[in-house]
């Protein structure tokens, strides 16, 4: 294994408390291979990168567990050890390419800088290797922009500016954080294949961080679900598209947009927010928000289990597709627990043919936040 | 694509909300060069109906929603809301009447004075108009808070910084309708969201615009986002319209090739379809020297010497689907190229 990361955990001081934003993740990434992580906001998987890298601030963080990359212990070497890792082995690029790229310096010199830092390379042939690689990256015009600040490129352009800085010393890994989310779908598209040519072309493993299950459907061979720093369903990318077992997984999935959707049909939503990570409850972290509830969801934590598909974990008490999990959606729905009528309701919407089942009076309660009143405002508001 | 023309445009007896004919923004730039940010572009919209305005960075679809606005004022063209022509209204006629009108922005917390309480950004709009008293305008302002899904009590005297994106995304939508406008124009309000919290906000605004009665035009760059919530769809590149035409039908069967390459980009959540490579190369020109012809021809993949020549019109290739191209891919051409 490339990387494996064991009961990882990343531990904040903040003004509301200690807030555990990686909470005992483990898992693996083989050399050449691509990997998304898969979260809201806010769910832990931009501090799990930087956990893993070695890039937390220095003051008021505490990071347990153990970082194992190509056989040494990351979270054992010093900052100054980290300098042969950074660029050289493990790299990543960042979802605002704009303050990832120094404004006042040229192109080609953030590209060649890294040549000569970490190779040694000499100024003509760092040139010329930073030229290769912004066309590798695929920017038309590669000796023109090499002179060019970063203020003269388009979003996209600057963007694979970036990959082409962090793909320069040939790493071995690379964390792409959000690396499209700022960027139209037709650019989304182009960088996303200048990754996956990378990956193939340079064999080397991708970590790719994201909050939209469609990016990473097609573009990865593994997928980590995250949710309130943990991770709550991992799979083989079409196993988890097949099996998803995790409610809050199949949550994320019916929430993305889709071209087949109906006109004007209700979106199904994950109802209220994350937790605060600053004041733990006991029991499963997505509780609060879930169609599949039942008591043991709120006293118990469920721990990440394997489901007997090879590869395939997630925690759940009551997973989708499970008999008991079915029964409790159908008592939530009769006690007009707002995410199961919103879960029963869309699966309705999706089947339109099949005869519908009960009658469920359905309310846009489903909408609210959690500083929201109580149910009436929300039934005003659909009348 | 490309092209200019208004062979879209539903005849006047619909009694658009607004219609919006040959609309042209430009800005001047270095040298006496020009900015031509949008040029010709003509749309309307009927009461309740929305229409989604596609197209990248950069193609004038916030130009052109700001000059409906009169924010600047276009350079050429007309804009009429109900029976006025807004272009042709001086300033204190034109403060009336674009009361009627309301923008939401891309990003929510931007978009909010960090220095007001919630409840005063709600009812600033209701005080710069002096409707009613203190006493209506705090109950108008609770009851387009809950609306909005958020309790008046808790939320009304916080400050922006207290809340999530989605959440601010909330309070502007209630500021643009307390003062119950007949057009609310969304410029890109979901594209910094979470795909969890776009659902969200896209509910709320199909909900708002049925308890107020509102016409929307709703602006992005990704065709997804706008399926659901949109009657009418119309798809622009560099500062001309491409396609126009319902959701349905365009997205199963696009007639123009750059509304096919927008599809093709969209990322489908489902590992079994292979993503398709390279929808569409490159970036999108310069607006201060747009190709000449269709703007889209040096990126398209149907390009023919008549697209560097020809600006093509917008016309119907199929009952209620107009597209601006020589060489559609639907209808009787389709196959010419």
């Amino acid at each position: 294994m490339l990387l494996t990361v064991s009961r990882l955990s990343t531990t904040f001081d903040s003004a509301a408390g200690r807030v555990r934003a990686v909470d005992d993740v483990s898992f693996t990434v083989g050399a050449g291979r691509a990997v998304g992580v898969v979260g809201e906001s806010g769910s832990g998987k931009t501090v799990l990168s930087r956990s893993i890298m070695n890039l937390l601030p220095r003051r008021g963080v505490e990071r347990s567990g153990e970082v194992r990359f190509d056989g040494r212990d990351l979270t054992t070497l010093s900052t100054k050890e980290m300098t042969s890792v950074w660029g050289r082995r493990m790299s990543m690029v960042f979802q605002d390419p704009m303050t990832s790229l120094n404004p006042v310096v040229r192109v080609g010199r953030q590209i060649t800088e890294s040549l000569v830092h970490h190779l040694g390379m000499s100024k003509t042939d760092a040139r010329d290797e930073a030229i290769r690689l912004l066309e590798a990256v695929r920017i038309p015009e590669p000796e023109r922009r090499f002179r060019e600040y970063p203020h003269q490129l388009s979003g996209g352009m600057r963007q694979r500016v970036t990959i082409a800085i962090a793909i320069a010393c040939s790493p071995d890994l690379l964390f792409a954080d959000e690396p499209t989310t700022a960027l139209d779908v037709t650019v989304q598209a182009q960088i996303l294949d200048v990754l996956s040519d990378l990956r193939t072309d340079r064999e080397m493993a991708l970590v790719l961080v994201t909050h939209d299950l469609g990016v990473v459907a097609g573009r990865t061979d593994e997928i980590a679900v995250m949710y309130a720093g943990e991770i709550v369903e991992m799979a083989p990318t079409a196993v988890l598209f097949a099996e998803m077992r995790m409610p809050y997984s199949e949550a994320l999935l019916r929430s993305v947009p889709r071209l087949d959707d109906q006109p004007h049909r209700r979106r199904a939503t994950i109802p209220g927010r994350p937790p605060n990570l600053a004041a733990p409850t006991p029991g499963c972290r997505f509780a609060p928000r879930c169609a599949y509830v039942a008591e043991r969801c709120l006293s118990e934590r469920p721990r990440l289990e394997e489901s007997g598909i090879p590869g395939h974990r997630f925690a759940c008490f009551f997973p989708v597709g499970s008999t008991d999990g079915q029964s409790n959606l159908a008592r939530n729905v009769k006690a007009e627990w707002a995410p199961a009528l919103e879960i029963i309701t869309h699966r309705r919407e999706t089947r339109r043919s099949e005869p519908a089942g009960t009658p469920v009076q359905v309310s846009a309660a489903h909408d609210r936040d959690p500083v929201a009143s109580p149910s009436t405002d929300s039934r005003k508001a659909s009348a | 694509m490309a092209g200019s023309g208004g062979a879209h445009l539903r005849p006047n007896e619909a009694a658009s909300v607004l219609r919006v004919e040959d609309l042209r923004v430009e800005f001047p730039a270095r040298d006496g060069r020009v900015v031509q940010a949008v040029s010709g572009l003509s749309f309307d919209l009927l009461p309740g109906e929305t229409v989604g305005l596609v197209g990248e960075s950069g193609c004038g679809k916030s130009s052109a929603a700001r000059a409906v606005m009169q924010l600047p004022r276009p350079s050429g063209g007309s804009v009429i809301l109900g029976d006025v022509d807004l272009t042709q209204l001086d300033g204190e006629r034109l403060r009336r009447v674009r009361s009627r009108m309301q923008l939401i922005f891309q990003d929510p917390i931007s978009s909010l004075n960090p220095r007001r309480r919630v409840s005063e950004i709600v009812a600033e709009p209701l005080e710069i108009w002096g409707t009613g008293n203190a006493a209506s305008r705090r109950e108008q302002v609770e009851e387009v808070l809950e609306a909005v899904g958020l309790d008046p009590a808790i939320a009304g005297p916080k400050r922006p910084h207290e809340f999530s994106g989605g959440q601010c995304q909330r309070i502007s939508i209630a500021r643009a309708v307390v003062g119950e406008p007949t057009v609310l124009i969304c410029d890109e309000p979901v594209s910094a969201l979470d795909v969890s919290v776009q659902a969200q906000i896209l509910n709320l605004l199909e909900d708002m615009k049925a308890r107020f009665g509102l016409s929307m035009i709703f602006i992005a760059h990704d065709l997804a986002v706008v399926r659901s919530v949109s009657d009418r769809v119309a798809v622009m590149y560099l500062g001309k319209l491409c396609e126009v035409g319902a959701p349905e039908r365009i997205y199963a069967r696009p007639a123009h090739p750059y509304t096919d390459a927008l599809l093709r980009a969209v990322p489908i959540p489902d590992p079994a379809v292979r993503p398709h490579r390279e929808p569409l190369a490159g970036d999108v020109p310069s607006p201060l020297d747009p190709p000449s012809g269709c703007r889209f021809r040096t990126r398209c993949p149907r390009a023919a010497p008549r697209c560097a020549s020809e600006e093509p019109q917008v016309r119907e290739v199929e009952a209620g689907q107009f597209v601006a191209c020589h060489y559609p891919l639907v209808g009787a051409q389709a196959t010419a190229a």
